[in-house]
């Protein structure tokens, strides 16, 4: 019910005081740090196949996460709190949070006691279990709205769930290739409280809006399934209207988008599969969809300075860009001076934050500048361990959940080439178009992606059209050997990226320009 | 959290109100309360750090109403999903679940005892909360053993020493984490005659251990369902094969014969057989197995089954989350496609399904025995078990077997000069399931075998696997004789597999770390 759901997305806002207060007595000698997180959120979601229905459905839900500090032993660790609450829990929220603030410090006091011991029963490798500390940040306060023309909260799930059937309609109607289709609809509102016991006390809103489209045509050499997502911080009104009015992520209309899975996965059935180069490198171009996926990989999770830190060394793994706090490859060369990339959580884009989970007022993280490595992206734990400030990079996906360092806008920067010229002037190479599955190494040193469509270039011309291509090359090498960027950059839709424990499956914006290197050019195995 | 007996009564109230509601053919409500508890390790001796990072919890519950109403062609059905546990707002729930019903062709009724035996009548065990202090002591437990292994090491002692900055520079790092899941549910349903309860509980510790001065890398893997001491194991075992796999070579791209560990099968099993055999990828034609049912796919030793009754098992259901029975589906026997991890909607739908015979190769009907609904679980955001999602196909404990068995020493004997593959990461179908095509990266715990003996570590993140699945289940030559458990990171199922030699896997070298 619309008017339930807005008064549980406006109900939070009048806790704000009593939470900066119940933060507020925080900040002493035992417990030197403490910071809430409050989250409502309203979400409608329909799915549907081959033109059926099959669930519409809506979410509404609090939740709550509490970070602190707390000092045992004469050491300081972390302890965290977390849970997802019903939308009449909203008026005890204030008692719900003093619960949690009292179980994460006795989490954080077991911690640095446990902590204290361990570094003095094993003095060999003891010595790196240090009192944890956070880099200073401004106290920011502030209230950012969501933008929308249509609210999510006032869209029905009866219209979300025709909407879907629609589209998965009009993808069969395509190609009589298309054997299955299915779309899936998200739209929400959300809205976040961030108070802690240094006095910052952020109210922020969003509003996203996102479809999920998949397409398998059978065609007379196999079966090609072709998946993409579109999705932007706007209300449900991006799905008829598309956007037009950002030029850096501009977004097709739903049909439009569908119309086109629908078509490239019926063409693609009926390619030949790409023969690969035989393990030998190749002149590759690939379009900005391509790099999308590419940069996500090989720029944007590596330089994740949690990773970097060797804290996600059993999950996702950690970075090529640096050993250790001596050793790294920051201010080297690690690609041609044609490459710059950067992450910008400032712009628009599914990626747009000011503020991240921490209070830290967003900025851009220029990660590459003319080829050198600059810059990783932090928060103010892990910016503290390099003696950094944080530049705004922690992010949680639910308020109940424990931030982590997270990529947001994050892409190569655009050049000065023609795109069309990176082709003509190739004599014998490939054009690699759309991005679909990656395969990438633990530290993302090397990757192994495969486009959606692989055209062969010969005398500057585009020829024959291949299906099951892609590139395989060790990262530093790649992005050393590129001698073109095009001019025509814009951001594309990662629907979700997977990080942390328990999972958190993140939306963000990534994307670059046509670009020219070389690598291995990848078939069927 | 709430108990199994709260859930239950509160879903018979709800069902009450659901079954009143207006032109409501059909009702079902289903509530879970669920507690998850980690504590992860992040330890680095060359990066000050934690130790003991996330001392966390999540706590979530709520419940879901499903009803089923008259529609224009045929029925109608609709959901609705609510955090927490607000009897007074349950009339509202299930006007929304009303309001949002839509006309799904496929949709016949809710699911219903027709597949085997009744639904038991509750949880077989009733797990207590864990406390701040044991959560905290059971990540320090693997964090104090790894480095007790290690500062224990004779070799890495001598290798510190030699150091100027001694052990600190060795690059020590211990990652990973303790979980511990605790979910209940309970469900009312106008299709049952009682409400039905259940309760699991999985706790685990997962431990890679590093030193990259050596580029040295170790897994070590733990199920249990007791808390007070769970970890240790884990943490020696990952510290062990760190220093086993210490100074790794490289070696060239080729084609070479292999023999996979646990987690290097948990990888192939997770992202390509099981996704495979799926009665939602089959309906959707995306399965490496298109068409295969009841045909060879793999080597008439091998046989993959799934068992979800739990039993000598660490994943314990006592029934699904539709309330259906649980137990074992044979998905590959002797080689044969036999089954498919199935939930009520999907097995009804791909039954039904007049395209269904193309799909699966042979008559749904001959098929029958293979599509029983032993695995309909609800996964939402938070994982298993939980009230804001649908059921749909979920493995829970998979078990690989094969025979004859032999050890593993045998095994790497069979193969005479080949790798000994120990872990895998980011296995992806990268041409789409069908295709069969994967790529992967070998990450850790493997070995250069020469002449039926482990003679060298290979190098961490020094080679990648470019193969086929289908190929790679052809080419099985041998089964280890000791299936152990295994869990990935974010995965809810458990798999038990022993080490299995192939014939021929292609791996070719990348370069390795900032070794270029």
């Amino acid at each position: 019910m619309p008017t339930m759901t807005r008064d549980l997305l406006d109900s939070i806002a009048k806790r704000r005081s009593e939470l900066l207060s119940l933060a507020g007595r925080f900040g002493r000698k035992d417990v030197p740090y403490a910071d809430i997180r409050v989250e409502a959120v309203d979400a409608k979601s329909a799915y549907a196949e081959n033109g059926m229905p099959k669930e519409a459905g809506s979410r509404r839900h609090l939740s709550v996460g509490i970070r602190v500090l707390a000092e045992a032993g004469g050491m300081r660790s972390p302890g965290y709190w977390g849970a997802i609450l019903g939308p009449e829990e909203g008026a005890c929220i204030g008692r719900r949070a003093a619960e949690g603030l009292a179980i994460a410090a006795e989490r954080a006091r077991h911690n640095a006691k446990a902590k204290a011991a361990s570094r003095k029963r094993f003095p060999e490798l003891g010595a790196s279990m240090t009192s944890a500390e956070f880099a200073p940040a401004e106290a920011c306060r502030d209230t950012v709205p969501a933008r929308y023309k249509i609210d999510p909260v006032t869209v029905s799930e009866g219209t979300v769930a025709a909407r879907a059937a629609e589209a998965t309609k009009l993808a069969l109607s395509v190609d009589k290739k298309i054997s299955y289709a299915h779309q899936h609809l998200l739209t929400f509102r959300n809205r976040r409280l961030f108070v802690s016991s240094e006095g910052a006390d952020l109210d922020q809103s969003f509003a996203v809006t996102q479809a999920s489209t998949a397409a398998v045509a059978r065609g007379k050499d196999g079966i090609q399934i072709i998946g993409d997502a579109i999705g932007h911080q706007r209300g449900w009104e991006m799905l008829d209207e598309g956007v037009t009015d950002d030029p850096l992520m501009p977004i097709p209309t739903l049909d439009s988008f569908v119309r086109n899975i629908a078509k490239e996965a019926a063409e693609l059935s009926d390619c030949p599969q790409c023969p690969g180069s035989g393990g030998k490198e190749t002149v590759l171009v690939t379009d900005p969809h391509y790099n999308t996926l590419l940069v996500h990989e090989i720029v944007g999770h590596p330089s994740e300075l949690d990773r970097a830190l060797k804290m996600e060394t059993g999950y996702a793994g950690r970075s090529w860009f640096l050993q250790d706090a001596k050793r790294s490859q920051l201010g080297l060369q690690i690609a041609s001076s044609k490459v710059s990339a950067y992450s910008d959580p400032t712009l628009p884009g599914l990626g747009h934050y000011k503020y991240d989970d921490e209070g830290t007022r967003a900025r851009r993280v220029w990660i590459i500048k003319n080829g050198v490595l600059n810059e990783l992206m932090s928060g103010r734990q892990t910016a503290a361990a390099l003696g950094l400030r944080s530049n705004g990079s922690y992010f949680v996906t639910s308020g109940a959940m424990v931030g982590i360092i997270r990529m947001n806008n994050t892409v190569f920067a655009g050049g000065g080439d023609d795109p069309g010229k990176l082709i003509s002037e190739v004599d014998k190479g490939y054009y690699l178009v759309g991005h679909k599955t990656p395969s990438i190494a633990e530290s993302r040193e090397n990757f192994r992606i495969t486009a959606r469509k692989v055209y062969e270039i010969k005398n500057g011309r585009l020829g024959r059209l291949y299906r099951n291509g892609g590139m395989m090359a060790a990262s530093k090498s790649y992005l050393m050997s590129v001698d073109g960027v095009g001019s025509d950059f814009r951001m594309i839709t990662i629907s979700t990226c997977g990080k942390g424990l328990p999972m958190q499956l993140k939306r963000m914006a990534n994307g670059g320009p046509t670009m020219r290197g070389r690598g291995i050019l990848t078939g069927a195995d | 959290m709430k108990t199994t007996s709260q859930l239950k009564a509160f879903c018979e109230k709800a069902l009450d109100i659901a079954r009143s509601g207006k032109g409501v053919l059909e009702a079902e409500v289903y509530a879970s309360d669920n507690a998850y508890r980690v504590a992860r390790l992040c330890y680095s001796s060359h990066i000050p750090c934690n130790g003991l990072e996330e001392p966390k919890s999540v706590d979530f519950g709520g419940y879901s109403v499903r009803v089923v109403l008259a529609g224009l062609k045929g029925k109608r059905v609709g959901v609705a999903y609510e955090s927490g546990f607000d009897l007074s707002a349950v009339a509202e729930v299930v006007g929304r679940a009303a309001s949002n019903a839509v006309e799904d062709a496929e949709f016949s009724r809710l699911p219903r005892s027709e597949w085997g035996p009744s639904a038991v009548a509750g949880p077989s065990k009733s797990y207590a909360p864990i406390s701040e202090a044991e959560l905290v002591a059971s990540g320090w437990r693997v964090v104090d053993a790894v480095l007790k292994r290690l500062t224990g090491s004779k070799d890495l002692a001598r290798t510190a020493a030699g150091r100027r900055d001694g052990w600190a520079s060795l690059g020590a790092i211990v990652s990973g984490d303790i979980s511990v899941r605790h979910d209940r549910m309970a469900l009312a349903s106008t299709a049952f005659a009682k409400a039905v309860t259940d309760e699991s509980f999985n706790c685990r510790a997962i431990a890679t251990v590093m030193i990259e001065a050596l580029d040295a890398k170790g897994s070590g893997f733990e199920v249990t369902d007791d808390i007070s001491s769970v970890g240790t194991l884990a943490g020696t075992q990952a510290a062990a094969n760190a220093l086993a796999s210490a100074r790794g070579e490289e070696i060239p791209s080729d084609r070479y014969p292999v023999v996979l560990g646990r987690f290097a099968v948990k990888d192939l099993m997770e992202n390509l057989v099981l996704p495979s055999v799926d009665t939602t990828a089959f309906y959707a034609g995306i399965s490496a197995f298109m068409g295969k049912a009841g045909k060879a796919v793999a080597v008439p030793s091998l046989n993959i089954y799934d068992d979800s009754s739990g039993g000598r098992f660490a994943y314990k259901a006592g029934l699904t989350d539709e309330g259906l029975p649980v137990g074992r589906t044979d998905l590959v026997k002797n080689g044969v496609l036999t089954g498919l991890l199935a939930s009520d909607y999907e097995t009804r739908r791909l039954l039904a399904s007049p395209k269904s015979k193309e799909k699966l190769g042979l008559d749904p009907e001959k098929f029958r025995q293979g599509l029983v609904p032993r695995n309909g679980f609800r996964v939402g955001d938070m994982g298993r078990r939980c009230y804001d999602s649908l059921p749909c196909p979920m493995p829970t404990n998979t078990v690989v077997e094969g025979s004859p068995d032999s050890r593993t020493s045998d095994l790497l004997k069979k193969i005479g000069n080949g790798v000994y593959i120990g872990r895998l990461w980011y296995t992806y179908a990268v041409n789409g399931l069908p295709a069969g095509d994967f790529s992967s990266t070998v990450v850790a715990d493997s070995h250069i075998v020469k002449n039926g003996r482990i003679v060298k570590a290979l190098k961490p993140n020094s080679v990648r696997v470019n193969d086929n699945i289908k190929t790679i289940l052809a080419n099985i030559a041998a089964f280890g004789r000791k299936a152990s458990p295994v869990q990935g990171w974010y995965t809810g199922f458990v798999l038990y597999t022993p080490d299995i030699a192939v014939r021929s896997m292609r791996l070719d070298r990348v370069c390795a770390g900032m070794s270029e």
